[in-house]
């Protein structure tokens, strides 16, 4: 625990205060609700508590721009000021985690945890703390009550796996970056073929920017001796958009399903409501992202293509169509909603898509080397999904990649990196 | 547990590489250092280079000129500069060029400590430039800088320099990388066999390029001159910085005390500045301070020469000196006795 939150401290140490009110809040809900019985109170003040401290911190502004924007177009001559707030790193990854454990205990899914240095431990985990996996607390509480104790099998590969996860971040998220950033800076100067390949860039960027995250973090906890769940499973390959949101940032989108989705009836309740819960869900989870209008575009997006293709999916002929074909088409749906996530802001979006429409198309100025990284990379992934890289899952192939990666590593990788992509959120 | 053991095996074979693959590929790479050579401008940060020149141009024979731009010649071809010069008077090639354009004082005292450890039992003349001292933004005790030259040269804890401003990382980072060998072989590497920049950059500049081409090797450019600065003939009142205060004079004392504890013999020679250009009391607070330094170098036993006063036609700016410049600095310094007696010792 004094790891991480000497980790965490050391972005500011402000940040110390909010994520032990959390912790110690949550920490003392459960507490409460185990005494006194009265689990409903305390399991909605520990969430009102949470979504208060994340509304404040992460939405205030966005609340105030869009209320200013009302008043203006009242005519009421009047701005609410903006407030100077700091956004703590990785404040929605761990506020979802600790409210995953008071959930998870109020509908018995969990024991109490007594011993709140071990839960600040868990809320605090440091490899994961400003950007996930969101762990459950049935997952990870148990392995921190345990003195860490790495195999030499977790140590080598967990080093392979942050050596892995580097390399996504240093050689294929960093490179796809710089064209991307050029094409979203400023769309207006490009028309339908650079576009297109700004978007692909930003695909396969986002991608190996967080999976590269996921897996350093997986890696170092690995050589902790301690396992974090998968966050990604090969999610370019996903035959439906539900399929897709089981293999891309997994632990947030069990999350969204287990505490919001669930909840509110899942596809149980009738024709409609399964309708409006994914339409919920979807929203709260592009909200989730950040607080702008494109992000929940993008959700609202998600939830339309979700909702179709589950309805397409009932036509028999959609069931005859190739697997291969679909994921294609989906591959191709989600590159398009890439587009409301990385713009500036929701009129970016929809410029840039009216241009890929309507400009010429022209040779993109995307490097032949990186266009060639992403169609390896690409299929790469299907080799993967179909079995057909076994080989290099061997120690030996392992070793001469890891061998490979450092050496690129070495001589190719500028040493000015960006920061994560999902840092942010 | 097969895994574990390739890692194992990978990690020696590393680190075997990372302690062999410099002295290895050193003389594999063929560098002429003859004929007034200096360190390519564009190679300025390329410190692995520098210490294989430095450990190369070593001799009993050889004088090191140990500056900054001006020693390096700014605004003239290599064969202009004051080393040049000298080497021309003498008529052999006994000085040789160990300016960095751009190098400041406290970047200069951390070259030698870091890059300059075959700096031992040889004469060097070391150039010192008042520049450095001219205000608190160029002594490094003014306001914060982010364009600092030479910031991975500079003291990163042991000192605190009001001007540096580097992240722990960074400075953390800078650590490591002056004091793993390999690491500057591959910064070495990078700079003379790639093409000096971003391997991603450069795919974004040449789009349609084979990768292939970027390990192609470019001929070393002809140094193109900079233009002039000859000034408007508006006097400057130039905010010297005191001895006492300054930071860059403290780390000119550090760096011939080290010099000295390597059991080289030191000359200091300041180099000229064009004070035709100072105000009345900027040239008053001039004078001062070079009275000052001369007073330490006699005291400590410092051999030392200079300033050689120029004309202000002499100059391309305020202190570096044009090609005929170093020619009168070069004829001055070897006419003063101080001098002579330096180079037949």
């Amino acid at each position: 625990m004094a790891s991480s939150f000497l980790f965490y401290g050391w972005w500011n140490p402000l940040y110390l205060f909010l994520i032990s009110w959390v912790i110690c809040s949550d920490f003392l809900a459960v507490q409460l609700m185990d005494r006194t019985g009265r689990k409903k109170l305390f399991l909605a003040a520990s969430i009102i508590n949470n979504l208060a401290v994340l509304g404040f911190f992460k939405y205030a502004n966005f609340i105030i721009e869009n209320l200013n924007s009302i008043l203006e177009n009242s005519g009421i001559a009047y701005a609410i000021p903006h407030a100077d707030i700091l956004l703590p790193v990785g404040i929605s990854f761990y506020i979802f985690q600790s409210m995953s454990y008071t959930i998870d205990f109020y509908y018995g899914r969990i024991e109490k945890e007594n011993n709140l240095i071990q839960y600040a431990a868990f809320v605090s985990f440091f490899p994961q703390l400003v950007a996930g996996p969101i762990e459950r607390a049935s997952h990870l509480l148990p392995q921190m009550k345990k003195w860490p104790s790495a195999r030499i099998d977790d140590i080598s590969y967990g080093i392979f796996l942050f050596t892995l996860g580097m390399f996504k971040k240093t050689a294929l998220a960093d490179y796809f970056s710089i064209y991307s950033d050029k094409i979203f800076g400023n769309p207006m100067n490009y028309t339908s073929g650079d576009l297109i390949a700004g978007v692909l860039a930003f695909t396969w960027q986002i991608y190996f920017d967080f999976s590269g995250y996921t897996d350093m973090a997986r890696g170092i906890a690995k050589m902790m001796g301690i396992d974090l769940m998968e966050n990604f499973r090969l999610p370019y390959l996903a035959s439906s958009m539900g399929d897709f949101w089981n293999r891309w940032h997994i632990s947030l989108s069990s999350w969204f399903r287990d505490y919001v989705y669930i909840p509110l009836g899942g596809n149980r309740k009738g024709f409609i409501k399964e309708k409006r819960n994914i339409l919920a869900t979807m929203l709260l989870s592009g909200l989730w992202h950040g607080a702008a209008w494109n992000f929940v575009l993008w959700g609202l997006v998600h939830a339309i293509l979700q909702i179709c293709g589950k309805q397409m999916s009932k036509i028999n002929f959609m069931k005859k169509i190739p697997v291969p074909f679909r994921r294609i088409v989906i591959f191709i749906l989600v590159v398009f909603t890439w587009i409301f996530f990385r713009a500036e802001n929701a009129s970016d979006a929809f410029l840039i898509i009216e241009r890929i429409f309507t400009t010429d198309f022209s040779m993109p100025s995307m490097p032949l080397t990186m266009a060639v990284m992403i169609l390896c990379c690409y299929l790469y992934e299907w080799m993967l999904e179909y079995g057909m890289a076994s080989h290099f899952q061997k120690p030996l192939v392992r070793t001469a990649a890891m061998a490979a990666m450092i050496i690129y590593m070495l001589f190719f990788v500028t040493y000015t990196t960006n920061e994560f992509i999902y840092f942010q959120f | 547990m097969k895994l574990f053991k390739y890692i194992t095996g990978l990690f020696l074979l590393l680190t075997a590489l990372t302690i062999v693959m410099p002295p290895v590929f050193s003389p594999a790479e063929k560098k002429d250092f003859s004929s007034n050579y200096r360190i390519p401008y564009e190679l300025g940060e390329d410190y692995y280079l520098y210490s294989r020149y430095i450990e190369t141009m070593a001799g009993e024979k050889s004088v090191m000129v140990l500056g900054d731009s001006v020693i390096w010649g700014h605004y003239v071809q290599h064969d202009q500069t004051l080393s040049a010069r000298l080497n021309s008077i003498y008529g052999k090639n006994i000085f040789y060029n160990a300016g960095i354009d751009g190098i400041h004082p406290a970047a200069m005292k951390g070259l030698m400590e870091h890059y300059g450890k075959s700096v031992k039992n040889r004469k060097v003349i070391v150039g010192l430039n008042l520049l450095w001292m001219s205000s608190p933004r160029h002594d490094l005790t003014g306001a914060r800088n982010d364009e600092i030259n030479h910031r991975s040269l500079l003291s990163q804890f042991s000192d605190r320099i009001p001007a540096y401003g580097a992240s722990v990382e960074d400075k953390v980072s800078n650590i490591i990388n002056r004091n793993i060998t390999f690491l500057g072989w591959i910064n070495h590497i990078k700079k003379n066999f790639f093409k000096n920049e971003s391997f991603y950059k450069w795919t974004l500049k040449n789009p349609i390029a084979s990768p292939a081409e970027f390990f192609v090797k470019e001929k070393s450019k002809e140094y193109r001159i900079p233009a002039s600065l000859p000034g408007k003939g508006i006097k400057q009142d130039v905010k010297w910085v005191n001895t006492e205060k300054s930071y860059q004079w403290k780390k000119i004392k550090e760096l011939i005390s080290l010099l000295k504890n390597g059991n080289n013999k030191i000359m200091v020679l300041m180099t000229p500045y064009n004070t035709a250009s100072l105000t009345d009391k900027s040239l008053e607070k001039y004078n001062r301070i070079i009275e000052e330094i001369q007073k330490y170098f006699s005291d400590n036993s410092v051999a030392h020469t200079g300033p050689v006063k120029l004309d202000k036609k002499f100059f391309a700016d305020a202190s570096h000196p044009g090609a005929e410049g170093y020619t009168i600095t070069a004829e001055e310094i070897t006419r003063s006795r101080e001098f002579t007696s330096f180079i037949q010792n």
